[in-house]
């Protein structure tokens, strides 16, 4: 479906299919048509509190049915919805409020706890919280709530924005200590939608699932093209990743056509052997995006689901969901080969460059830039960082604008990208994009901690890099490992709290003076348990 | 029983360093335990209790606290006493 706004992709489907499951939670699922009428009835709400086009919403809910017909009714209104991690600390989630400037605050019983927590720092806000729920919450001043949803209309609402106005905002880790905004417009997501539909042969028969989070980018992938296709879109509760033959009985139990997630669930699921000969025999196709997947994990995939293609995506949130894919021809026969990130989604480039922006020579190791349609128009209300990480006309006049990723990569004889680690200190674990320097800020303002590094280590375990922190407690200070974890945790997410840690007399350092974190590294490498999981066969 | 609880306690506090875990803490709710940590704990159960299982054969709920944990523990002791298989 050529569609040029999000919420297009809803209306039309319901139109043609309006009782086709369009959602299943654990609990509970949504037709189309149904999906359609709450969503239109919350966005006449919206427009009568007074929401204007793109203001902001905040979304204050886990990922839930509830969830996405927020997203959608927020689009529907024509305002840009930010979805929020209900698992980060208060302080992180008030400084996404602060810097969305969002009008209206979503929430739901599911959040209450979090949303009384949020609300005393936003009093003096102009702030208003939509109530999901029909009972009134205790407490906490509401706009309105679910039961005032009953009295609204149900009838589609006329668009009132353009393919290039931003549908969402996302938060990624910021270096400074203070999350981005990335800003994503209808017609980035719309591009991609289309490209994607097509290429993995999306339609109304399959079953996909919902497994990252709704603040994580690659959950956008999931939504739009189930929509678009009159899929079944599948959420898959973040318990589930605790257990990884949980997973495995979900795929079973659903029949799910599709999967995608990180590599690390994958190969988590991968060491503890739960995928059987040929098992899950609906299944047509896995994806990972995130991060890199260990090659003997894809070889375990591949030798046990024979009929199943397997696609490796890469992009960062700036460039939406996937700039680039490898639908992997056959398993690799060497734990050793590097699986490469492939070649450019329609509409998008890969430029593999030298400092002086020259395309590198083939297998030669450049800088990744990245051009075409998926590029954001930047960073929310921050000019410098936008003008630092998106160069505008760079080789001349006219000239296509271009994403700096910070990636390494080279192109191989085979015309394949190849990605090499990064410059800088931005890692991945477990998909997310964490920047170690908004870890050592936080440290570095934490009472009782007088320095603190941190450095990634690559061991081999199924997460991908493990965060290590070293760090030297203020002279008479007792501060203990659990008690600065904990304090660590009040300020940033779980994912972005460090694995290994050291307490420290002093940092190593190097000639210079500076912290060795070559020396750290292998420290803690040195240091490192030995994974307590069975072999791969 | 309780001597058990404490050292999945000590398990907690020294080894997943989560400060101020109470027997009865919701592990979910709270996100206190995550994939990473429970490959963590499961290698630290067997290590000190040569605690082993099924994956197949666990749930949620038997994470969901420290005591939940400890009832499981003793629980597979019993089992495989019963059974006469070392542990």
């Amino acid at each position: 479906m050529n569609a040029s706004l999000l919420q297009e992709y809803l209306d039309c489907t319901a139109a043609r299919s309006p009782d086709a499951a369009a959602v299943v939670s654990d609990t509970a699922s949504i037709s189309y048509s149904e999906l359609a009428a709450r969503s239109n009835r919350l966005a006449h709400l919206l427009r009568e509190v007074g929401c204007k086009k793109s203001d902001r919403i905040g979304l204050l809910l886990p990922k839930s049915i509830d969830a996405i017909v927020a997203m959608l009714a927020s689009l529907k209104a024509g305002c840009i919805y930010v979805p929020m991690d209900t698992s980060s600390p208060v302080s992180r989630l008030q400084m996404v409020l602060e810097s969305s400037d969002s009008k209206v605050l979503l929430a739901a019983n599911s959040s209450l706890s979090l949303l009384k927590q949020l609300i005393p720092e936003s009093e003096n806000s102009r702030i208003s919280i939509g109530w999901l729920d029909d009972e009134r919450p205790g407490n906490v001043a509401v706009k309105f709530t679910g039961s005032d949803l009953s009295g609204m209309a149900a009838s589609q609402l006329d668009y009132v924005n353009r393919s290039n106005d931003v549908a969402h905002l996302l938060f990624t880790s910021g270096s400074t200590g203070r999350p981005k905004g990335v800003m994503i417009t209808h017609a980035n997501v719309a591009h991609y939608v289309h490209w994607a539909t097509r290429h993995f042969g999306y339609s109304a028969s399959d079953r996909v699932s919902g497994h990252p989070p709704l603040h994580f980018d690659l959950s956008t992938m999931d939504i739009y093209c189930a929509l678009s296709s009159g899929a079944e879109l599948h959420l898959v509760s973040p318990q589930l990743s605790l257990l990884p033959h949980k997973i495995a009985n979900f795929i079973r139990e659903r029949q799910l056509t599709q999967w995608f997630s990180v590599p690390s669930l994958l190969a988590y699921m991968a060491k503890f052997d739960v995928v059987r000969q040929d098992d899950f025999p609906s299944l047509r196709r896995v994806l990972w995006c995130g991060e890199r997947f260990t090659t003997p994990e894809l070889i375990y995939w591949m030798r046990r689901l024979p009929n199943v293609k397997f696609t490796n995506l890469y992009g960062p949130t700036e460039a939406t969901i996937a700039s680039s894919y490898y639908d992997v021809p056959a398993c690799p026969e060497s734990g050793e080969e590097q699986i490469p990130i492939g070649i450019a989604c329609d509409g998008e480039g890969l430029l593999v460059l030298d400092e002086n922006l020259k395309h590198v020579a083939a297998g030669e190791i450049g800088n990744l830039y990245i051009s075409g349609c998926g590029l954001s128009p930047g960073y929310w209300n921050d000019v410098e960082k936008t003008k630092a990480a998106f160069l505008e006309e760079p080789f001349g006049p006219g000239s296509e604008r271009i994403y700096k990723t910070g990636d390494l990569a080279s192109v191989g004889r085979d015309g394949l990208v190849y990605l090499h680690g990064r410059r800088d200190s931005q890692i991945k674990s477990r998909g997310y994009r964490i920047e170690l320097g908004e870890i050592e800020t936080v440290l570095h303002t934490t009472d009782g901690v007088r320095e603190a590094a941190v450095v990634a280590v690559n061991n081999g375990a199924f997460e991908g890099a493990t965060i290590c922190c070293a760090f030297v407690p203020e002279s008479g200070s007792k501060l203990e490992i659990p008690a600065l974890r904990q304090k660590l945790s009040s300020r940033l997410p779980a994912y972005m709290i460090p694995t290994r840690w050291a307490s420290l007399d002093g940092l190593p350092l190097n000639g210079n003076g500076k912290v060795d974190r070559p020396q750290l590294r292998l420290q803690f490498e040195q240091t490192s348990e030995p994974a307590a999981l069975p072999a791969l066969s | 029983m309780s001597d058990c609880v404490h050292e999945i306690q000590t398990i907690f506090s020294n080894v997943l360093m989560r400060e101020g875990v109470l027997p009865t803490t919701d592990l979910l709710e709270t996100g206190l335990l995550d994939s990473l940590g429970m490959v963590e704990l499961l290698f630290h159960l067997e290590q000190r209790f040569g605690f082993t299982t099924n994956f197949a054969d666990l749930d949620f709920e038997n994470f969901r606290s420290i005591e939940r944990i400890a009832e499981m523990v003793v629980n597979a002791d019993v089992n495989s006493a019963m059974q006469g298989v070392q542990i």
